[in-house]
């Protein structure tokens, strides 16, 4: 059997393989390796085939599999360049690593090296004391530099990022793993999080810049080319997805430098799931010069195990750590009995922490419905588009997710929250295709009652919210009110303004705060500025807002605990993430939260608490009990059906 | 005779300078649109464009086997592209000859100072070829082929491409896209925008990638640059390429419903195989062969789709095929081995020669998984019509008046359940 000996010019960057070559090269397999790869045969016996020195490990084992076909074997030659030393060194430290990495997480770990990490954190995080499941995940994540971070909403994150960088920061210069710079890409609403963690972590402020929409292209470019003032003074990069592929030359510049050694994230990264998205192929292509990285999703996998793929890759790009493609992964989703799975989760539980709501040891929330009667005016009126929409949603049950029947959900549930909103047209402030509103013609007569419904004097719901707000105000100072109609946060602003003291409003339309601002533009105020003043002014406030906005990323556990829901969609996800903004790790040992339901009693309301209920049930068990909880197992295909079906049944109920 | 490239710039310079234009004619030429004149030129002071698209395998092909040192150009290059040129379609040919004879040349062409022909090169050859034609009606450039290569090939690409409608033989565009790239590295938009293709660069990066399989093939195979091999029996192995290319991209971006964890080394294992088949045969006869082994819609029914199949077959590929393979003669030893008028005569005969030995094996071990296939394909095959079935039933409106005025319906209402009934029953007799 032939024999073949390899080995590596570093500074050609290519692979010469001599020995049996002639013979070898009459094998298909090798032969088509090496014209796939460029070679060529620049002498008779000798074999010369480009690799960039990243790609060796990869390459290696492809040139071992294709070469082992045909029993062919391959010996590292006598003058190994010491690149080919370092793929076989490289394979073995980076086992050996895995096992450890795995280890920490298992609490089994040197205690020396543990308390030499806490050590460093108590001289450069005064201001915090992390718990110990927060110390533990940031030491894993010291410790293997890039790593993903898959805890429950409410976990403190954001801290273990911070804790893990300043142990990585508080290392020589020299030291390989030492880190100076953040570059954190996430959603705008996170922006303030990591400024406020920051500040709050290390007790003092950030030197920040924020890359957002608002920055012109030239400043944009001017800051991650190095040469604006601030670029070289900064040590906190925030950043959104858009803005990171399309200035991803520029990142890679900035990356790059010589003076900056950055430890890159990626905030709710299931942002970059799809296996063919731009942002995600900018992120997974930044990702090797990045010093080190991390990920950071309370939601893995929300569409199924195919979802990690990107995750994992941007950890390791030169590694298939997963094990499984894309296509592999989504046959797994499929069948939960798949004896692949456990195996394919522990190739990967090295690399990754996860906090559970349970390790929180937080008091448990009380819910409280509040059930309110209709008016005489909105009991007419619903009915009406009640007896209109149901029996088409019967019908047309199989078009769970057509455009039409979210459209018809959507008239359904104005109509039980403020029946007001039913005269807007559709297209207006929700993103529905024109022309499919089931109320476009709608009679003389109705349009008449519509027209003569006044919220103030007909809908319940909003007295009841009144009249509630002034009940909580004598115990709680900071209330926060969530709605998911943008109509709705104007009205209840407008009617608890005067009354309630400080009351203003969140939605997608609030701008984030830019660092450029027009002077001119000052006045405009900014989701960052309301939140600051929501929670730090003297007395009683109240912020109304809706969950499509900032239901992710904002904390306001620390000065408020009750939240109203004025209105509700079927949206379970939302809802939870929207529930976590008040209860989350740093709550007080004792501390009540309260939720409080505003429901219109026998309406869709109703159907809508009780699927939440529901789901909220099974996504919180799934959740507690697995480490990369699968939505899609549990929440299954036909959930949009089930919702039609609970508002069908309920609907059948009322008629008989 | 062919003259010297310094003796026709001064035949063309004096023309432009000195004779009466002919009439004009408006040309896009260096990112403007002018006005230019339309000379007589003699015939023997212009040479034909050597890399015109229509003949470009023919002269990759030519010049791989005989070692012309590129841009070399003598008389019997002029000779060789003329009859190259003629035989792309002498049927068409011989009806413009008729044209040209009674009406003359009706388009004028386009050629360089030195008298390269850019367009026109087909009525050159015509005119050439008969007796008491002596000029050739064109617009001369002021640039000479080499002060401007770029610029030229832009202009000739324009008038190659000006009508997307037209057919062109089907392997010249990828010679066209891969020699923009490589000559000049023109981006895949510039190559668009140059080529006039509608679709725009992602149509180019495709064109590119089958060209780059093109080229990786004939290395495959030891015919490096000899592109006439891609010509079978029943046009070109076209099409097996572009469907080679298509199921490479959806493998590498993970995007076939292909489920068991393959790897870089499968993929590499498929290309090789589907190298042979494309070998083995003329597409006419080979797709089907093609097409089952990992072309089936998505990719979803092949051999390549069900893991343990695409072992079983890959390893009787590795044992029976490639050993044919690893053990046939190189073309260097093949042309020596008889007196063959050409090399791609002796690749022909030594693709022959393969095929005789291999293509047998390869139906035989296609035909040995095809009854493993039919039955895998058979077990998905019932819930995908049963799922087809139901999304049928569900799109009828059976709230309507019209369902229950046709007494029809309920007849066939009855006929599906009783049949959905029959197969109920089949699974509860199973769950005893």
């Amino acid at each position: 059997m032939g024999q073949l000996i390899a080995n590596f010019d570093e500074a050609k960057e290519q692979l010469t393989l001599t020995g049996d070559v002639q013979e070898a090269i009459k094998y298909p397999l090798v032969r088509n390796f090496v014209s796939q790869y460029q070679g060529r045969e620049v002498e008779p016996g000798k074999l010369v085939i480009p690799c960039e020195t990243g790609k060796l490990d990869g390459f290696n084992r492809l040139m071992g599999q294709v070469l082992e076909r045909y029993g062919l074997s391959l010996e590292y030659g006598q003058h190994l360049s010491e690149a080919l030393d370092d793929v076989v060194q490289r394979e073995r430290d980076f086992e050996e690593f895995s096992k450890e990495a795995a280890a920490i997480w298992r609490s089994e770990y040197e205690v020396i090296k543990f308390q030499s990490f806490v050590e460093a954190l108590s001289e450069n995080c005064q201001g915090r004391t992390f718990y110990p499941l927060q110390l533990l995940s940031a030491f894993h994540l010291a410790y293997s530099q890039h790593a993903c971070n898959f805890s429950v909403p409410g976990a403190g994150k954001t801290s273990i990022v911070y804790a893990a960088y300043a142990y990585l920061n508080s290392l020589e210069e020299s030291n390989d793993k030492f880190v100076n710079h953040l570059l954190v890409v996430g959603p705008l609403s996170s922006f303030k999080a990591w400024e406020d963690e920051f500040a709050e972590v290390f007790s003092r402020a950030p030197s920040t810049q924020r890359l957002s929409g608002g920055l012109d292209t030239d400043t944009r470019s001017a800051y991650l080319r190095g040469f604006a003032p601030n670029s070289n003074r900064t040590e906190l990069t925030l950043t959104h997805y858009q803005a990171l592929a399309s200035s991803e030359e520029e990142f890679t510049t900035f990356l790059k430098a010589n003076s900056r050694r950055v430890m890159m994230v990626l905030d709710e990264a299931h942002k970059i799931k799809r296996s063919d998205g731009v942002w995600a192929a900018s992120a997974l292509r930044l990702a090797p010069s990045a010093s080190a990285r991390v990920v950071l999703t309370g939601t893995p996998a929300p569409n199924g195990y195919e979802d990690l793929s990107n995750l994992f890759t941007f950890l390791y790009p030169e590694r298939n750590l997963i094990g499984f493609n894309s296509g592999a992964l989504s046959a797994l989703s499929q069948n939960p009995n798949d004896p692949r799975i456990p195996m394919m989760k522990d190739r990967i539980r090295p690399f990754f922490t996860r906090i559970r709501k349970s390790d929180l040891d937080l008091k448990d929330p009380i819910d409280f419905p509040v059930p309110t009667e209709m008016s005489e005016e909105q009991r007419e009126i619903y009915r009406r588009i009640e007896r209109a929409i149901v029996p088409k949603l019967r019908r047309d049950a199989d078009l769970s997710d057509d455009f039409l029947t979210r459209a018809r959900l959507i008239r359904l549930r104005q109509a039980a929250t403020n029946p007001s909103l039913l005269l807007k047209p559709l297209e207006d402030d929700l993103a529905i295709r024109s022309g499919i509103d089931p109320l476009a013609d709608i009679d003389h007569e109705f349009l008449s009652i519509l027209n003569a419904f006044r919220p103030g004097q007909h809908l319940a719901k909003l007295a009841k919210l009144v009249s509630l707000v002034k009940e909580l105000q004598a115990s709680h100072q900071k209330i926060l009110i969530w709605s998911v109609f943008l109509q709705n946060l104007d009205l209840i602003v407008s009617h608890l303004s005067g009354q309630s003291g400080w009351v203003k409003k969140i939605s997608g339309a609030t701008p984030v705060r830019n660092d450029d601002v027009l002077p001119e533009d000052q006045d405009i105020e900014t989701r960052e500025q309301i939140i600051d003043e929501f929670l730090q002014l003297p007395g009683s406030s109240i912020l109304v807002a809706n969950p499509q906005s900032v239901g992710e990323s904002i904390s306001l556990h620390r000065a408020c605990h009750v939240a109203i829901y004025f209105d509700r969609d079927f949206n379970a996800g939302q809802f939870i993430q929207s529930k976590d903004r008040i209860h989350r790790y740093g709550l007080k040992k004792n501390q009540d939260t309260s939720y409080y339901f505003l429901m219109t009693s026998d309406s869709v309301e109703e159907d809508i608490h009780a699927r939440l209920q529901a789901k909220e049930e099974r996504l919180s068990e799934l959740i507690d009990k697995d480490d990369i909880p699968l939505f899609s197992a549990v929440l299954g295909d036909d959930e949009d059906e089930q919702d039609i079906r609970a508002i069908i049944a309920s609907y059948e109920r009322r008629k008989s | 005779m062919v003259l010297s490239a310094e003796i026709r710039k001064t035949e063309l310079e004096r023309i432009r300078d000195n004779d009466e234009p002919i009439r004009t004619e408006k040309l896009f030429y260096k990112d403007e649109s002018q006005i230019v004149n339309v000379y007589k030129i003699e015939l023997k002071y212009l040479i034909f464009n050597q890399h015109n698209d229509r003949i470009a395998t023919q002269m990759a092909t030519w010049n791989a086997e005989s070692n012309i040192p590129a841009g070399h150009y003598d008389q019997d290059v002029h000779d060789q592209i003329a009859k190259f040129i003629w035989n792309t379609n002498p049927e068409r040919n011989k009806t413009t000859e008729k044209d040209l004879e009674s009406h003359g040349q009706l388009r004028s062409g386009v050629v360089t100072l030195d008298g390269v022909v850019i367009s026109g090169n087909r009525r050159f050859m015509l005119l050439q070829r008969m007796k008491d034609r002596h000029y050739f009606e064109a617009v001369i450039l002021d640039d000479s082929f080499e002060d401007n290569v770029e610029e030229i090939v832009r202009l000739e690409t324009l008038y190659q491409y000006e009508d997307p409608l037209l057919e062109y033989d089907p392997l010249q565009k990828y010679m066209k896209v891969k020699r923009l790239k490589e000559q000049f590295n023109w981006t895949p938009e510039d190559i668009a925008i140059a080529m006039n293709e509608p679709k725009g660069k992602s149509e180019i990066e495709r064109l590119l990638e089958i060209s780059k399989l093109m080229d990786q093939y004939l290395e495959y195979i030891g015919c490096p640059g000899l592109y006439e091999l891609f010509r079978d029996t029943s046009g070109t192995k076209e099409g097996m390429l572009v469907d080679l290319e298509r199921d490479l991209r959806r493998l590498n971006g993970n995007t076939t419903k292909v489920h068991w964890d393959y790897g870089e080394f499968d993929v590499l294992t498929l290309k090789t195989i589907q190298f042979d088949v494309i070998r083995s045969g003329d597409f006419v006869g080979t797709g089907k062969e093609y097409r089952d082994i990992s072309h089936t819609g998505s990719g979803g029914q092949s051999v390549f789709a069900f893991k343990d199949l695409w072992q079983e077959f890959s390893g009787r590929h590795r044992d029976e095929v490639e050993a044919v393979t690893s053990a046939h003669p190189s073309l260097d030893e093949y042309c020596q081995s008889d007196d063959w008028t050409s090399r791609m005569d002796a690749a022909r005969a030594r693709d022959n020669d393969w095929n005789e030995k291999a293509s047998g094996l390869i139906r035989g071990n296609l035909g040995r998984i095809e009854e493993q296939l039919e039955v895998k394909r058979n077990t998905v095959e019932p819930t995908r019509l049963l799922e087809k079935a139901r999304n049928l039933i569900q799109a009828v409106n059976f709230e309507d008046k019209q369902f229950t005025a046709n007494s029809r319906n309920l007849d066939l209402v009855r006929e599906i359940n009783k049949l959905t009934y029959e197969m109920k029953k089949v699974f509860e007799k199973g769950a005893k």
